[in-house]
């Protein structure tokens, strides 16, 4: 056995793992997928949302046999303040469109199949194994060490996540700060389909998905999402961690109160928690950019940073599943060539920077210094509210004209705070 | 050489299974499954008796979905499997349990030791050990917590309410281990990696010669057992742990369950 | 008519059993016999509580007491007994199971309930580590059935005018296992099914001295320490009849207070009929507090102390 050598080993069996194990499987690589959890998916969370199309690029049609959730047929963005809320909903043939469609997704079920996808294509998967260490011979990576045991093969692709402490071994990148990472924390709360149904207004298999922004983080950075899954909601908050601990409110109050709100409470009426965890989240961008290779080594997905955090939302499924892919397709041409050095995997930054992953990380790439605005936060759901209350919350009292009310309420905020966030918004989004 | 034998049962994780409604039905939606608990201590006694002594080690398994087992109870040790998966054992009793396991211990050949778990963690009958000592003509020997193989047999100590019996067999033995008789292992990388290569045997009823299985005992209803409990938590809100424990002494006071 | 058997190693089980047989014949006026680990009292004694005929069968020296197997074997073959109970020792599990293997009939472990209406039979018994309850039916005979400890009741008054015939049970020719040793377990002078009040030490204690900040709060609350399953069988910190749950003790104190317990379904059968169940652990998640009135959650090496001094000052006042 110990003879045994493989062309190229990857770490972690999330999205960008088992996407790489999958497509370097089918090119005829012999590989080996290590996963540290029981089973692929057994401790990953996500908020839940998988935009299909770089997933529908590599297994058409995979919706179909995918153990997804819902399909999203509904977007709102509700801003709260600590008693109203103000909501907009999209709704949109669009959203349902192939490769602009969604869906709702668990990890626990969505992982395993993934990495079974991987595991028919012909790779190993190893699981309930953690990887420890690399080996590292004359500055190239050659192969993994799990407990006692030692592993050599061509390359290795780092798909282990947000901390990859592997990546700092390997010297792609330095240890995270507490400002390049935001928390998320989430519950899985039970409720019957037609319950759910019933309360989103959809169709059975339709979902909807909602984002808050506010009073739910009392003001600070981030965010809370409902994604609605088959048998069950998933309600989660995040933040960055750099801001909090300011407010004096632990992470568990913080979730409660949430929970509480008028607006969010109703939606999760009669469920029944089912699970409860929390994650890190990368939030640095393009800006904080790992060196996604090295001699032997490649890093992807989260472990690269490829996610865009943009505080209410996070999107990073899907950049996992393309750099997976980049990843699987630059080992394939250096197997070509017998070359695994640096020079040769360069081929894997060149298919991102040509791909949507590296443009949408470009176009958001000001976005975190901008979220650092707290006003986006705190003011503005607070300052929408404010006008919609008085438009609504009718009194008795004289009605003013609306033009006047919301510049009344405007110059709280201030008018070229205003008009400053708004052109910078606008220029980022 | 020697040859063992230890029989696992492949159960649903009896955490995953939630109690529903008023008429506290089970709901198996959720649930994952597991090699039952103690038939870990039973593969790990097999595996230290075999990288001791250098001896021939299988396991053995049957029931209505084991197939998915396979890959994790032979990075744990033992050389190959001989399952039975049937549909029709879905349901299966001890009685008809150990009946097909015997079936493919004989169908296996010459055996001198059958390991099997003090009791299975989802129907804990605690039964198909004996039950397949008798079958086999084998000496049973349950609740072992020390083990050792014999020029021609095993000497094992029992433990018992009333104390430990230390006993010796000549000639073949079925044992059931205690939990304490090991730590099972965590299957390290190559040991996995080994597995993949090994065989597991499927045989169908038929070659063990039974042809229909007949239940004795008919479930007519299971239902969860609930507890209707207060579920007050004291120390809500960052209260400091001293006050808590006040308050909590003052609660039992009250409620008139403390003196 | 029916015949009914009970086997016991444990005497004072054998007359809970009695008393169960009698009520199951009593419609058709059968016959009851006890086999019996005791001495020519006790058997008079189990008539009064009930037996017709008893055969006893003492514990060999040399050979475990499942060795009879092949005796009972051959008793029932002759006597066809309808059911027979055995009393769910871990020698008594041992030998139902085996005797059933022989006489390839159904045996229900640790059943709660039996009832026997001369052609069919419905029983009880937990599931899935405690988590439910299975009701299962036999009608075909015999069936044995496992009966633990103070499951049923004995008679309140035996009668000490009842009649039988007591005779003595023969070891087969061939033994399959020697005994070469038998170390009796020093008995527990405690017993913690009788504490109004249990403190419950888990795998959360970090280690043996810990245990102390338990028997402190079990002293200042005026209770005793049981533990789970780990702790005594696998970690040896406390005594074996001290575990509490389906394989262990099922108490029934006002008082449970787990600290440092998960609360598997395992343990938590052992603590279903406690009055008051009060959880310490530092996993808010951790699933003892879905059976929890009262909880904190915290590190139980605080919480504990705090408690203990608590309970110290509300006794003085
Ligand atoms: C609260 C929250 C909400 C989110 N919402 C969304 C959303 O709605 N949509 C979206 O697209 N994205 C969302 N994301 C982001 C998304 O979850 C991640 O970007 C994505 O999971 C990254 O995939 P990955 O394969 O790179 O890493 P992961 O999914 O983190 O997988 C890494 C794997 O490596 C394994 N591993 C780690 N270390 C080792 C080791 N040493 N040895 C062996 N195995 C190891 C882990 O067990 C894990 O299985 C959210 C994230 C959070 C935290
Ligand atoms: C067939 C079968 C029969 C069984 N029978 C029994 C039985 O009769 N009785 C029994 O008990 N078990 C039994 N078990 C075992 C049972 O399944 C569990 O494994 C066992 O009960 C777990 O023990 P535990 O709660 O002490 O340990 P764990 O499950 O490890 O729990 C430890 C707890 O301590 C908490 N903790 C850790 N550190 C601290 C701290 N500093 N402060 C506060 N809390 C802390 C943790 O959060 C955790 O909740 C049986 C199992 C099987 C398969
Ligand atoms: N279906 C099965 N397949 C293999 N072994 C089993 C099976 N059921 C029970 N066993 C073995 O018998 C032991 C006791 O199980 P039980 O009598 O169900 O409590 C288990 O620990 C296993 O070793």
């Amino acid at each position: 056995m110990s003879g045994e050598r493989f062309d190229c080993i990857i770490v972690g069996a999330g999205p960008s793992g088992s996407i790489a194990g999958y497509l370097l499987a089918q090119a005829g690589l012999e590989v080996l997928i290590i996963e540290r959890g029981s089973f692929a998916g057994s401790k990953n969370m996500t908020g839940g949302r998988l935009y299909s199309h770089s997933l529908e690029k590599i297994i058409p049609g995979f919706s179909k046999e995918a153990p997804v959730e819902r399909k999203v047929v509904k977007e709102t963005v509700t801003m709260l303040t600590g008693d109203s809320a103000l909501s907009l909903d999209f709704q949109s043939e669009l959203l349902g469109e192939e490769k602009k469609d969604s869906y709702t997704v668990l990890r626990a079920d969505f992982d395993q199949w993934l990495a079974a996808k991987a595991e028919e294509a012909g790779a190993i998967l190893a699981s309930g194994v953690r990887v420890d260490d690399l080996i590292i011979r004359d500055g190239r990576v050659t192969g993994v060490i799990a407990g006692e045991d030692e592993m050599e093969a061509d390359v290795v692709i780092l798909a282990d996540g947000v901390n990859s402490l592997l990546a700092q071994k390997a010297g792609l990148k330095a240890e995270l700060k507490s400002d390049q990472v935001a928390v998320g924390v989430k519950e899985v709360i039970e409720l019957p389909a037609n319950v759910i149904e019933d309360r989103f207004n959809l169709n059975p298999g339709e979902g909807a998905a909602r984002l808050f922004v506010g009073d739910c983080t009392k003001g600070k950075i981030g965010g809370g999402f409902l994604y609605t899954n088959k048998n069950s909601i998933s309600l989660g908050l995040v933040f960055t961690l750099s801001d909090l601990g300011t407010e004096g409110l632990s992470v568990p109050q913080m979730f409660e109160e949430f929970k509480q709100h008028p607006a969010v409470k109703p939606l999760i009426k009669g469920g029944k928690l089912v699970e409860y965890s929390g994650h890190l989240v990368p939030e640095g961008g393009l800006n904080m950019l790992p060196k996604l290779y090295g001699d032997g080594v490649l890093v992807v997905g989260d472990g690269a940073g490829l996610v865009i955090n943009a505080g209410y939302t996070v999107r990073g499924m899907d950049l996992a599943i393309a750099s997976g892919e980049a990843a699987a397709q630059a080992v394939i041409a250096a197997k070509e060539k017998g070359d695994y050095t640096a020079p040769s995997l360069a081929h894997y930054k060149r298919l991102l920077d040509n791909s949507f992953v590296m443009r949408d990380l470009t176009k958001y790439q000001d976005f975190p210094p901008f979220m650092e605005n707290h006003r986006i936060f705190n003011q503005y759901p607070q300052l929408a509210v404010d006008i919609f209350k008085d438009l609504y919350v009718i009194d008795g009292s004289p009605l003013k004209p609306l033009k006047k009310t919301a510049l009344s309420h405007m110059k709280k905020v201030g008018i070229v705070n205003l008009l400053k966030d708004a052109w910078k918004g606008g220029k980022i989004l | 050489m020697k040859k063992i034998v230890a029989c696992y049962k492949w159960v649903v994780d009896e955490a995953d299974i939630r109690v529903e409604g008023k008429e506290r039905s089970l709901s198996f939606d959720r649930v994952k499954y597991k090699i039952s608990e103690y038939d870990r201590n039973a593969i790990e006694a097999g595996a230290l008796l075999n990288e001791e002594k250098g001896c021939q080690f299988l396991a053995v398994t049957c029931g209505a979905n084991v197939e998915t087992s396979l890959k994790d109870v032979l990075s744990r040790g033992p050389e190959s499997i001989a399952y039975v998966n049937d549909g029709a054992l879905g349901e299966a009793d001890s009685l008809v349990t150990s009946k097909v396991l015997a079936g493919i211990i004989k169908k296996v050949g010459e055996i001198d030791l059958v390991i099997c778990g003090e009791g299975s963690s989802d129907g804990y009958s605690q039964q198909v050990g004996p039950r397949l000592a008798a079958l086999l003509g084998y000496a049973s020997v349950t609740f072992v917590n020390k083990l050792e193989l014999t020029e021609d047999g095993i000497r094992a100590e029992r433990k018992l309410e009333d104390g430990v019996e230390v006993v010796e067999v000549t000639g073949p033995a079925v044992v059931t281990v205690l939990p304490d008789i090991n730590k099972p292992r965590i299957p390290s990388l190559k040991q996995i990696l080994a597995a993949k290569k090994k065989t597991a045997e499927k045989l169908g009823l038929d070659a063990i010669g039974l042809d229909s299985v007949v239940l004795k005992e008919k479930t007519l209803s299971i239902s969860g057992t609930v507890m209707e409990r207060k579920n007050i938590q004291i120390n809500s809100g960052g209260m400091p742990v001293e006050e808590a424990a006040q308050k909590l002494i003052q609660q039992l006071k009250a409620d008139g369950s403390l003196a | 008519m029916s015949n009914l058997w009970i086997i016991s190693d444990i005497v004072e089980t054998a007359y809970e059993m009695l008393a169960k047989a009698r009520e199951l014949v009593s419609d058709s006026g059968g016959s009851v016999t006890a086999f019996l680990n005791g001495s020519e009292a006790q058997a008079q004694e189990a008539i009064s509580y009930g037996a017709d005929l008893v055969k006893l069968m003492q514990i060999p020296e040399k050979t475990p007491w499942e060795e009879y197997v092949p005796v009972l074997v051959q008793e029932a073959q002759g006597q066809k007994p309808d059911i027979i109970l055995v009393g769910a020792t871990r020698r008594g599990k041992d030998l139902a199971a085996q005797l059933a293997a022989h006489l390839d009939c159904p045996c229900v472990t640790e059943c709660k309930t039996i009832q026997y209406g001369g052609t069919k039979a419905l029983l009880k018994r937990m599931v899935y580590g405690g988590l439910a309850e299975k009701t299962v039916e036999c009608n075909e005979f015999p069936l044995i059935a496992t009966v633990a400890g103070r499951t049923f009741s004995k008679w309140e008054v035996n009668d000490t005018a009842r009649q039988g015939i007591v005779s003595t049970l023969a070891l087969p020719d061939k033994l399959k296992v020697k005994v070469v040793e038998r170390r009796p377990k020093p008995k527990e002078t405690v017993n913690i099914k009788d504490a109004p009040l249990v403190v419950g030490v888990g795998r959360g204690f970090s280690e043996a001295s810990d245990v102390k900040l338990a028997e402190e709060l079990a002293q200042a609350m005026g209770g005793e320490v049981g533990c789970s399953r780990p702790i005594a069988e696998d970690l040896h910190w406390l005594p074996e009849d001290r575990y509490i749950g389906i394989s262990g003790q099922v108490i029934k104190p006002e008082v449970y207070l787990a600290a440092g317990i998960s609360g598997q379904v395992q343990h938590v059968y052992g603590i279903r009929d406690a009055k008051t169940i009060v959880v310490v652990d530092k996993n808010e998640n951790a699933p003892i507090f879905q059976v929890a009135d009262y909880y904190i959650v915290g590190d139980l090496k605080e919480v504990l102390p705090a408690l203990t001094k608590a309970a110290q000052e509300a006794k003085g006042s």
